[in-house]
């Protein structure tokens, strides 16, 4: 099943982690081909990413910044999601910077954001333009 | 999210967490952790059979009161994750450094 996309445009704060797993929660509604554990792997990414914007892309001062998720269904039960904001640039968000599941201490108390969004997605990518972030991701069938 | 505290007279003490533990929550469990190991419940069970979903700041809060149990010379397990944080504490392979079990009870056996 197709369909979409399913839209959430809010500024960046805390509150707004609850309305991604409402949008989700909504989408899903409308995806019974999506299967359990591939939902999962599509809400870890997106909200650990829109999680990052509400932790760091405010750059540590100012207004919050705006952000917009759009949900696609896309056809073989797949998700494809879109992230854009235009908070601070996100360092180290190219693949060959972020950390490979075995160089991650797992005693570590954070730096596992974006390892969490690469190994939950099985496409990942990010380009910043125009002052924006936009990152796009794709969860597939496994 | 909330946390329900339950600190026993023999040093152990067990949390029930209900709701996402996440970039909103994780302090809170951060705390609630710091507080029981400060009392001398140094041996927590984080109870997770009521939380349907985890992000990376809601591993760290458990990392860090794992390793704030140890530090104390205690220790802390988790009980019953459901399949959404499961996939992600395998996902991050931190069922290496914390064995899920599968209840509370099983949890306090030998704790």
């Amino acid at each position: 099943m197709t369909g979409g996309p399913f839209v959430l445009e809010v500024d960046a704060t805390p509150p707004c982690l609850a309305r991604v797993h409402g949008l989700l929660a909504s989408v899903w509604e409308q995806a019974p081909d999506v299967a359990e554990a591939d939902r999962t792997r599509f809400a870890i990414a997106a909200a650990e990413l829109v999680a990052n914007v509400v932790e760091h892309g405010g750059g540590g001062g100012g207004n919050p910044p705006w952000l917009k998720l759009e949900v696609e269904l896309l056809a073989g039960g797949a998700v494809r999601g879109r992230l854009a904001d235009d908070g601070v640039e996100i360092p180290d968000a190219a693949p060959e910077a972020v950390p490979d599941l075995d160089d991650i201490d797992l005693m570590a108390e954070s730096g596992r954001g974006l390892a969490l969004v690469r190994a939950s997605a099985d496409e990942v990518s990010y380009e910043r333009a125009g002052g924006r972030n936009e990152w796009r991701f794709t969860v597939r069938r496994r | 999210m909330d946390i329900a505290v339950d600190e026993r007279a023999d040093g152990r003490a067990v949390m029930r967490v209900s709701g996402r533990l996440d970039l909103v929550s994780a302090g809170s469990l951060r705390g609630a952790v710091a507080e029981a190991v400060q009392d001398g419940s140094t041996r927590v069970v984080v109870d997770l059979s009521e939380v349907p979903f985890v992000d990376s700041s809601g591993l760290g809060a458990l990392i860090a009161g794992l390793k704030q149990a140890r530090q104390a010379g205690g220790e802390l397990r988790i009980a019953g994750p459901t399949p959404p944080v499961l996939t992600v504490l395998e996902l991050m392979r931190l069922n290496r450094v914390m064995r899920p079990y599968e209840t509370v009870d099983e949890a306090l056996d030998g704790l």
